[in-house]
């Protein structure tokens, strides 16, 4: 039977490293892609994921156990979105990463915004491209509504969870989640079921 | 524009108790556009289920598994408890409040004894007697000493512990370093050969001798005659035959108390991925084997080309290394910055930094001088910056550019805050000539 992430992180509080490499097989890709699609940055998904790893590494020794870890983690990674969210807000200069970055490193928040308005020429493209379309838009959200919708949907985590690592009601989690939804929905009407595709 | 009925959507969403459920459910039976609506937002919620997820870069799980075992480490040095008497007793007099107070009674013993005997008349009885009479401890009890002379005295103590632990810190890390550099030609010789497309890979890669000829003819003449034919991109060479321990890696490398575990930003993020080397030696042993690797190569040449090949890996992990320590001591400056001057945002890592960073431990020295070029291009107030001017010579010495690199290092030399680190770049600049 497999070790539960709880059990894990105690045995990696007692010094085994075996058992932080196993919580980071489980769950860094999914952290890593949580800040990818939140950020469309490698490099900023990267670097937010090492912050949260480094955290729960330097943490290690106040994590309770009766706490579940992915709670713990994902509120780490919530507020590492947050502060960097805020950080980029209040930023002077425009970073020079962009264009120097690897070819599909180059894209800017603003091509995935334009791409998104060229969404119609795929027009009831389903299946596959429709998750496509779906990943170009997301971005276009607000950020706490997004937030909620890749929690749930990619993570599948319970509206309780949510409020947990939002630290805010779980009413508040259900109606932004219903703004993503509606927001998207908007955003994809052209895949809507009776849409003329000219 | 839509509007989405609350319920509906509690229903796609899994919020509605059973009974609830099939109400909805009946109302959605009943109405062919409500049905039409349902089916596309579950078709959006299903695509967020199935949104395509990438793997994070390899040396990104390195850098972490790297800082896992440091905060192990550092943690069981903590914790671990005094073996014998010796120990405990040694401990029991180093702790800061049995110090000072130690301190206080010694400069006061002191003071009260040069008192007394700049006071007291040759041949007294007192002195003669050899030791305080009860007169005098009384009355050495009675005279406060001066408040300064407790402070220095008290401070030097503490200062001197700090830098014991500070010491035990360093040789701590040091011991792990040391035992890595000596066994780490005999870890690039079993390197493997990583599936995935990054950076890690590319560096692997460079050692596989089918592609070594195109990378050899194509590497730019360096300012330091290079001691083997290398594969890898232009950088700075260690003198022949200097290994990580002779160059000073693990002492003026590894100074970095309390485990170099860090918590957020560039400076914590150079130290994962310049670890890299670190990384993929720990990864070894899972990789294929080189052997079944290069199966297809003619054996000879193979002998030839690999010797070639581990002596460039170890050098360039040895540079890398280098460049390890360099950054730890910066890292360390900046987190005295951010601490001495928090609302001047220095805490907050600049666009230039992170990308120069980036850029340099990534050994893409070349991209990272343009884009420093660019910068400063853009902000020529950069130019004032000490730490811009220390990035962009150790982006110009990793490209090569030793000259350019030693002007602008020795631009900054002596600085509060980088001196250390623009000194021992400076070094790394004199041994690579």
């Amino acid at each position: 039977m497999k070790p539960t992430d709880e059990e894990l992180m105690k045995r990696f509080q007692s010094g085994d490293a075996r058992a932080f490499r196993q919580l980071l097989g489980r769950h860094e890709r999914r952290v890593y892609n949580f800040f990818l699609r939140s950020f469309g940055k490698k490099e900023v998904a990267q670097d937010l994921t090492q912050d949260t790893f480094l955290r729960i590494v330097k943490g290690k020794a106040s994590y309770q156990r009766k706490a579940k870890f992915t709670t713990w983690m994902w509120r780490i990674a919530h507020n590492l979105r947050v502060d960097t969210y805020r950080r980029e807000k209040f930023r002077k200069h425009d970073s020079l990463d962009q264009p120097i970055g690897q070819a599909d490193e180059k894209r800017t928040k603003l091509d995935m915004v334009e791409d998104s308005k060229e969404i119609g020429a795929e027009r009831h493209a389903h299946g596959g491209r429709f998750v496509e379309a779906l990943a170009k838009v997301l971005p276009e959200l607000d950020e706490d509504q997004r937030e909620v919708f890749l929690l749930r949907q990619m993570e599948g985590l319970s509206f309780q969870e949510i409020a947990e690592i939002q630290d805010i009601n779980i009413n508040t989690v259900k109606s932004r989640m219903r703004y993503a939804l509606q927001k998207l929905r908007e955003m994809l009407q052209d895949f809507a079921p009776g849409t003329d595709p000219n | 524009m839509t509007t989405l009925d609350e319920k509906i959507l509690d229903y796609l969403t899994g919020a509605l108790d059973p009974e609830q459920v099939a109400e909805v459910e009946a109302l959605i039976a009943a109405d062919p556009a409500l049905e039409a609506e349902v089916t596309f937002h579950r078709q959006i919620l299903n695509a967020g289920e199935n949104l395509p997820t990438e793997e994070p870069p390899l040396e990104l799980s390195a850098g972490l598994m790297d800082a896992a075992v440091d905060a192990i480490h550092s943690s069981k040095t903590r914790s671990r408890k005094p073996d014998s008497i010796w120990e405990k007793l040694f401990i029991t007099f180093t702790q800061p409040a049995l110090v000072g107070s130690m301190a206080v009674i010694m400069v006061a013993v002191v003071s009260v004894g040069l008192y007394q005997a700049l006071n007291m008349e040759p041949g007294s009885k007192d002195v003669q007697g050899g030791g305080p009479s009860t007169a005098m401890v009384e009355k050495a009890e009675a005279i406060p000493p001066s408040e300064a002379t407790v402070a220095t005295a008290a401070d030097e103590i503490v200062g001197t512990k700090d830098d014991a632990v500070a010491l035990m810190a360093e040789a701590n890390e040091e011991a792990p370093a040391s035992r890595e550099e000596t066994t780490l030609k005999q870890k690039v010789q079993a390197a493997p050969v990583d599936s995935e497309p990054n950076e890690g890979t590319r560096r692997v890669r460079a050692r596989r001798p089918s592609s070594r000829p195109a990378r050899a003819s194509a590497r730019k003449p360096s300012a330091s005659p290079a001691p083997v034919a290398s594969a890898s991109p232009p950088r700075p060479k260690p003198a022949p035959g200097t290994s990580g321990t002779e160059s000073g890696l693990g002492s003026r490398g590894s100074g970095v108390g309390g485990g170099g575990i860090e918590p957020t930003g560039a400076l914590a993020r150079s130290r994962a991925s310049s670890s890299y080397g670190r990384g993929e030696a720990r990864r070894a042993p899972t990789a294929p084997a080189p052997a079944a690797m290069e199966a297809t190569e003619a054996p000879e040449a193979d002998e030839a080309r690999g010797t070639r090949a581990d002596e460039d890996d170890v050098e360039r992990l040895l540079y890398a290394s280098r460049q390890l320590g360099r950054f730890r001591i910066l890292r360390r400056a900046r987190q005295k910055a951010a601490e001495d001057l928090p609302d001047a945002g220095s805490s907050i890592v600049a666009p230039w930094e992170r990308d120069l960073l980036r850029l340099i431990q990534n050994k893409r020295s070349a991209q990272a001088v343009k884009i420093a070029k660019a910068y400063r291009a853009n902000q020529p107030e950069l130019l004032k910056e000490a730490l811009f001017i220390y990035l962009y010579a150790e982006a110009l010495f990793g490209s090569g550019q030793v000259d350019q690199a030693q002007s602008m290092a020795l631009s900054i030399k002596g600085h509060a805050l980088y001196g250390e680190v623009v000194n021992m770049l400076l070094e790394a600049i004199d041994e690579g000539q």
